[in-house]
């Protein structure tokens, strides 16, 4: 399988000894990509190697077959980025920058011209196209940033925390659209801490901490390896209810937090059969019963944990 | 067009139609004027003058002339030509770098030492006219009052001496640039070399003709001092003052031309190199 980026033990030690990123080996394919982890993971530094900014300190990477470091031009040619605070020449138009970042990328002005109008409809900035770039808010620009990333429609596209900005419907929004680049075939690279938009979104996951990969796969094979998720059971007797659990084996962590009955299983639909026996046959009103966050959520957490030596 | 094309383009109009520029227009055209001023207060009354030069080693300069009046001019020019250099060569990269865009830049198919070059030869087409226009202003002023003509020899040498000076300030500042990724820090380095240099100058004519002569290896407006002796074939300078030569042979101008290309050349390359070496981090 011929894959859009190909990381081989990259790593990066600054002068001052300490490693950003640490024998990181990805291999990613087309489609949403998204690189997870917690502040001061690598993912950042990871992206700034990946565009050309950071020189790493050994390792390979190879962006469609063209080597970073030795084939940089024709590697940057085929990529767009938007850094984790987009930047942009204040005195400038939109239109204008985009025009200036297209023809930079190779476009001709022509070529440039159209795609900076057909991108500023895309991101909603048609009607501020002629105002300078200072007078724009932190979500504008933001969504500026996603445009410039796109202007010389790159093949890859890496995105560091592309959402941060974004109010809820305009992040909801910018995650439709990057799927549907996804589904056009490129490869959208997209680093993030927040999990909430990455399970609809995401065909591969990777998980870094400390600079080191520690869980990487399709969403649904990740949510799989879920080892117990927990629930929120909000109940009118909840010290009833959490006595009933423990007598199953398949319920463990069990404990009662106001009127609700926090509860984890491996064994889900055991679970969410039991429950609604245990609180008919009580006459209890049950209130809640839900998943706490996503298995998604569960897995990073997981495997977060087990990086800092904390599981197992 | 190439990269390095399009970066001086929008560098040229951002330089051009930007509020600064009124400012660098002010800045380089009122010396012109202040000089014309002062030359016909000298020519009314030159005993302003004797009293400014009774210092100097060889005596005091009793008669205004043109290449007198364009050494005043000069004197007053250097400061806001210096100053606009610095602040020019210190915004280069490190304002890219506050600003955020380097990073947008370097991810471009283009190479690192274009964005350099793109703004160092940027600076050059804007302010290259302007030195020549205020030179041009200054040698009208002169001859207009009635001091007398200043010749091509005269002008054009004063004309290289603003250009290679601003040159090696413009490199000097490129280069703090470069390294320090910080507009301030950049401008306040490339400053205490100016300063250092200044006070050297101004300390040369005063010096007994052996420290002079061993003093003027450090100044680099001494070697710019000899491309102007020797192109305004020894009207510059109407004396021979400390370390300033009134005449220069061909060997010493050439050795001259290639100390200033050097100061120019040299910090522009290692500003290319740490560029092109150093990390570009986020802000």
């Amino acid at each position: 399988m011929a894959y859009a980026v190909e990381i081989v033990g990259l790593t990066k030690t600054y002068p001052n000894g300490f490693t950003a990123v640490s024998g990181l080996t990805l291999n990613i394919p087309k489609g949403v990509f998204v690189l997870l982890g917690p502040n001061g993971a690598g993912k950042t530094t990871t992206v700034e190697i990946l565009v050309g900014a950071i020189k790493p300190t050994s390792g390979t990477v190879r962006i469609l077959g063209h080597d970073i470091l030795n084939d940089a031009i024709e590697a940057r040619r085929r990529i767009g980025y938007l850094p984790q605070n987009p930047a942009a020449y204040d005195e400038m138009s939109a239109a204008r920058f985009l025009i200036y970042m297209g023809k930079l990328s190779g476009l001709s002005s022509s070529e440039a011209s159209t795609k900076a109008e057909e991108l500023l409809r895309w991101v909603g900035l048609e009607d501020w196209k002629r105002s300078p770039i200072g007078h724009y808010s932190a979500g504008m620009r933001q969504r500026l940033g996603v445009a410039q990333s796109l202007v010389n429609d790159p093949e890859v596209v890496f995105l560091d925390e592309p959402t941060a900005r974004l109010d809820s419907l305009a992040k909801q929004d910018m995650v439709e659209r990057l799927k549907q680049l996804g589904r056009e075939g490129k490869c959208v690279f997209f680093s993030s801490q927040t999990l909430s938009e990455v399970e609809s979104m995401a065909d591969q996951v990777a998980v870094i901490s400390n600079g080191k990969l520690v869980l990487q796969g399709s969403v649904e094979e990740l949510t799989r390896r879920v080892e117990a998720a927990e629930y929120r059971i909000e109940v009118s007797e909840p010290n009833v209810l959490a006595k009933e659990l423990e007598a199953l084996r398949f319920a463990t962590d069990i404990r009662v937090e106001n009127s609700a009955v926090l509860v984890r299983s491996k064994e889900h639909e055991k679970l969410w059969r039991a429950v609604p026996g245990i609180v008919s046959l009580h006459g209890m009103e049950l209130r809640l019963f839900m998943p706490v966050g996503t298995k998604l959520e569960e897995t990073y957490r997981e495997a977060l944990e087990k990086a800092r030596g904390t599981v197992g | 067009m190439s990269g390095l094309a399009i970066l001086m383009r929008r560098e040229l109009r951002e330089r051009a139609l930007s509020k600064s520029f009124l400012i660098y227009l002010l800045l380089f055209l009122a010396p012109s004027g202040a000089g014309g001023w002062f030359s016909y207060a000298l020519h009314q009354d030159p005993s302003a003058l004797i009293k400014i030069t009774e210092l100097l080693p060889p005596g005091p300069i009793t008669k205004v002339t043109a290449s007198v009046c364009m050494m005043i001019f000069a004197d007053i020019i250097m400061i806001p030509m210096i100053l606009t250099a610095v602040l020019q060569g210190g915004d280069s990269v490190a304002g890219e770098q506050s600003r955020g865009t380097l990073r947008l830049l370097i991810s471009k198919p283009i190479h690192r030492w274009e964005i350099v070059l793109a703004k160092y030869v940027s600076f050059l087409i804007i302010f290259t006219p302007l030195t020549a226009a205020s030179t041009l202003i200054m040698s009208l002023s002169v001859a207009v009052v009635g001091i007398g003509q200043v010749g091509t020899d005269l002008f054009l040498g004063y004309l290289t001496f603003f250009i290679a000076t601003e040159m090696v300030y413009v490199s000097i500042a490129t280069l703090f640039s470069s390294c320090t990724r910080r507009p301030l820090t950049a401008v306040a380095a490339a400053l205490v070399f100016v300063v250092l240099w200044m006070m050297l100058e101004l300390v040369i004519p005063y010096m007994p003709q052996e420290t002079a002569e061993s003093l003027k290896v450090l100044s680099p407006t001494n070697y710019a001092n000899d491309i102007l002796s020797y192109l305004s074939q020894g009207k510059a300078f109407p004396s021979i003052m400390g370390g300033f030569k009134a005449t220069v042979s061909f060997t010493e101008f050439l050795r001259s031309l290639a100390v200033v290309s050097a100061l120019i050349l040299v910090p522009l390359s290692l500003s290319l190199v740490a560029l092109e070496t150093r990390d570009i981090h986020g802000q």
